[in-house]
């Protein structure tokens, strides 16, 4: 980043109001990543934007999610993508495939597939998953993070500068600590997140569907390690997800261990006697046959001098049942949503496994239409993240695009028997905020351990555990008496803060929910200590610089509040007041001293409250105001 | 911004049991273009937490208007009356009757070994079931509207059993078809 350059008291107030900000789209996924960025001057036709997917050196846009690390001598290397992937035959156990799937994942979690990682991994005391590699223990966060810096370069050489910002999609069916671990990734990498977006509204937004006036779209998204499928209605700019589900351990990769099955049974091979370099190439093999059968109707692979033939018939027998899971996902999204099938008006395909013609045609059969393939399957996403990036960044205030996403798992707390009462069902639009009292069990109780639980099954057991804390210093009272309010939280990245209060002696504990498998933020800034040669002055200089963005943001937005409207919605003091104020913040800012600019923050933050509500006020008044019934009905 | 405004002023609609659905989702998304947390996306770390506040509490009253349940609980409490679900008691014999018969004929379909016929029987089934409810939310806004709320609360109570019963023959779909 960039040192913020603040102007004199009085001389342009907006400095940045004409320049455009650098923003990019980032698809981080299972099998590639990619990175788009959105182009084009700052007009108010949307048209002017092209948007273009970003290549490295040798015209690659595809980013093979792998990572590498290697010793040469003494020397540690890091390698990622194509590098990483042409040569992971020879170095299986430093070569990391798929981390995506161990993303905020406990070691039980991903136990049963275990034998589909040529590396090997062990769960750390905190319950975080990390794998042995040359370089020592790497969580999946560090690897997810080396990936995003290579991506992000990428967005700064074409960009010109340091990024102001990225969106980074997620699948829709990730929970919490998914979504947490990938957020911990992007600030490993030290990328500042606008917005973690489902891929599937991002795939929605890419085709352009919200220029359409309304109706129903259906995201049909098979990648290298998830699925997801989605239904959102859309109207007038306006994007609300109906209903999410899928699967976040069904993809691709399934298809080629599934025909490498195959080929093992075929061959009287015994899949756990393979040594990981061979399973390395069996896979590979299956993956070229899978994708030579998209435009031949046999392919014959050869294996330690034996050869052998596979038939688009046998393929197709191989993944159906495959398919078949993704379909009976697809229903269920329909009953949740209430809607029957006929409804739906446009099916898009996302992920590379959708190129497969087999599930086109399985899942054209189930809705009843062609599906959607014009754009590329592969950068789809990122395209649609590039897109929001560009609007959430503030490159185009006169947008109507807006996102409306939904919970995708289901949120409760652990009550007596080992049960679990859901405080927030799933496919509830977020943000959400949601309050539910209990109470204590036993006369005099002081405690109570709060356990909150994500899934949508009855036992506590079944569901993911996110998080436990304590709120302690419950005066004594008989059981039952006591009146303890538990409010949740999620933000539109579809993150869980929680905090409990006990109503009648108001004592409170709130935390964000750092996942048991996620990281803390004492973790993660070791994690960035040591990735730094300079670590201490370099994070006193990262935090310095995170406060003057923070407090160039108050200076822009809390000025442009008061042109606005200050003077009407203000008294004469109060206005003084916050200018004065402002004149203050910018003085601090050009010192070093990081703490001074958040404390004069958070006391502008305090001071302005009460003018930010009276705003709000306003702005719902004219939000509604002037809308006569008619009008309303014909919108 | 005020976090006790009334859900239907908020909306700009009518204080009325029938909501218009079609105009509420229309002014819920006039309100999040303006509230949700997108639009401050770029803005200070304060103002990006009210957003979410704000946007999540637009977001409960939408959901609460939208459920007649959720909206006809919302409008007794309006009016003071507090739904305990432990006091509230049902001793309408011939609805628990009738709660039973449902119950039964269910637990009939899915013992059945013709597909289609199944089929047909649940979707009668759940014709049945929607008409009560509908009979149920009738009898709610009358005696909302006629001050009744004891009778009233008793008629939540009801919309809770049938509303159940609706979603125990959607989860039996799921299982007959998949």
């Amino acid at each position: 980043m960039a040192l913020l350059q603040i102007s004199e008291p009085g001389q342009s107030p907006e400095p940045h109001q004409n320049e455009k900000k650098r923003a990019v789209g980032i698809d981080l996924g299972t099998s590639n990543s990619l990175v788009a960025t959105a182009h084009g001057s700052l007009s108010i036709d949307n048209s002017a934007t092209s948007i273009e997917v970003l290549s490295d050196e040798h015209g690659h846009t595809l980013l093979p999610s792998v990572v590498q690390y290697s010793l040469s001598g003494d020397q540690k290397l890091t390698t990622v993508g194509y590098l990483a992937k042409t040569t992971a035959g020879e170095d299986p156990l430093n070569t990391i495939f798929s981390a995506k799937r161990l993303m905020g994942r406990h070691s039980n979690d991903v136990q049963s597939d275990e034998g589909q990682f040529s590396y090997s991994f062990f769960q750390r005391e905190d319950g975080v998953i990390a794998i042995n590699t040359a370089h020592g223990p790497k969580t999946p966060v560090e690897v997810s993070a080396n990936i995003l810096s290579v991506l992000a370069e990428r967005g700064r050489h074409a960009l010109g500068g340091d990024l102001d910002g990225v969106v980074i999609t997620v699948p829709a069916y990730f929970d919490d600590a998914q979504r947490q671990a990938t957020k911990d990734a992007a600030k490993l990498a030290g990328l500042h997140v606008l917005r973690l977006l489902n891929e599937p509204t991002a795939a929605a937004v890419a085709y352009g569907l919200d220029k359409q006036d309304a109706g129903v779209i259906a995201i049909y998204d098979l990648g290298g390690g998830t699925f997801d499928i989605s239904l959102l209605r859309l109207s007038k700019g306006v994007f609300e997800v109906l209903a999410t589900g899928g699967d976040s351990t069904l993809g691709g990769d399934d298809f080629d261990y599934a025909i490498m099955q195959w080929i093992c049974s075929e061959l009287s091979l015994d899949i756990a006697d393979l040594s990981p370099k061979e399973e390395r190439q069996l896979l590979t093999l299956a993956c070229d046959a899978k994708e030579a059968l998209t435009d031949h109707e046999s392919y014959t692979a050869e294996y330690q001098q034996q050869s052998l033939t596979l038939t688009r018939g046998q393929l197709q027998d191989i993944i159906d049942p495959l398919i078949q899971v993704t379909l009976r996902a697809c229903k269920r999204v329909l009953r949740d949503a209430d809607l029957d099938k006929s409804v739906i008006d446009h099916v898009v395909m996302v992920g590379g496994s959708t190129r497969n013609l087999r599930v086109r045609e399985r899942v054209g059969e189930f809705f009843e239409q062609q599906p959607l393939v014009n754009i590329d399957p592969d950068k789809v996403v990122a395209v649609g993240a590039a897109i929001q990036a560009d609007i959430l960044v503030g490159n185009k205030p006169d947008s109507d695009l807006l996102l409306l996403d939904v919970l995708p798992l289901s949120l409760g707390l652990e009550t007596m028997g080992g049960l679990v009462e859901k405080v927030i069902n799933r496919n509830t639009t977020i943000p959400v905020v949601k309050a539910q009292e209990f109470t204590t069990f036993k006369d005099g109780q002081t405690a109570m351990s709060i356990h909150v639980l994500q899934g949508e099954r009855e036992l506590v057991s079944d569901c993911r555990s996110l998080a436990r804390f304590e709120l302690r210093g419950i005066p004594p009272m008989v059981a039952g008496a006591a009146h303890i309010r538990v409010t949740f939280q999620v933000d539109a990245d579809g993150l869980l803060s929680v905090s409990a209060m006990e109503k009648s002696s108001g004592i409170e504990t709130s935390i964000v929910v750092k996942p048991s498998y996620g990281l803390d933020d004492d973790s993660i800034a070791k994690m960035i200590t040591s990735s730094f040669e300079h670590a201490q002055s370099d994070i006193a200089l990262r935090a310095l610089r995170e406060q003057q963005v923070e407090a160039e943001r108050v200076i822009e937005s809390l000025r442009s509040a008061l042109a606005d409207n200050g003077k009407d919605l203000l008294s004469d003091n109060e206005y003084q007041g916050l200018n004065h104020r402002i004149d203050e913040l910018v003085l601090v800012c050009q010192q070093s001293d990081s703490q001074k600019i958040k404390q004069l923050i958070d006391k502008i933050g305090s001071e302005s409250e009460t003018f930010a509500a009276r705003r709000m006020d306003v702005s719902i008044k004219q939000a509604l105001s002037g809308k006569t019934l008619d009008d309303a009905m014909s919108t | 911004m005020n976090f006790t405004q009334n859900y239907f002023d908020l909306f700009n609609v009518p204080s009325h049991f029938y909501v218009d659905k079609n105009i509420l989702s229309v002014h819920y998304r006039d309100l999040q273009k303006q509230f949700h947390p997108d639009k401050s996306a770029n803005k200070p770390a304060n103002e990006q937490r009210m957003a979410v506040q704000f946007s999540g509490y637009i977001n409960t009253a939408y959901d609460t208007l939208r459920s007649s349940v959720l909206r006809a609980e919302y409008m007794l409490s309006c009016e003071g009356e507090v739904i305990d679900e432990q006091s509230v008691t049902i001793s309408d014999g011939q609805f628990l009757f009738l709660q039973l018969e449902w119950r039964e004929s269910l637990g009939d379909i899915l013992s059945l070994d013709d597909n289609d016929h199944a089929e047909s029987q649940l979707d009668k089934l759940h014709n049945t079931v929607k008409k009560a409810f509908s009979e149920l939310e009738n009898s709610f806004n009358l005696q909302y509207t006629q001050r009744c709320f004891v009778d009233a609360k008793t008629t939540i109570a009801k919309m809770q059993f049938v509303e159940k019963m609706l979603k125990e023959i959607d989860a039996a779909e799921s299982t007959l078809f998949d």
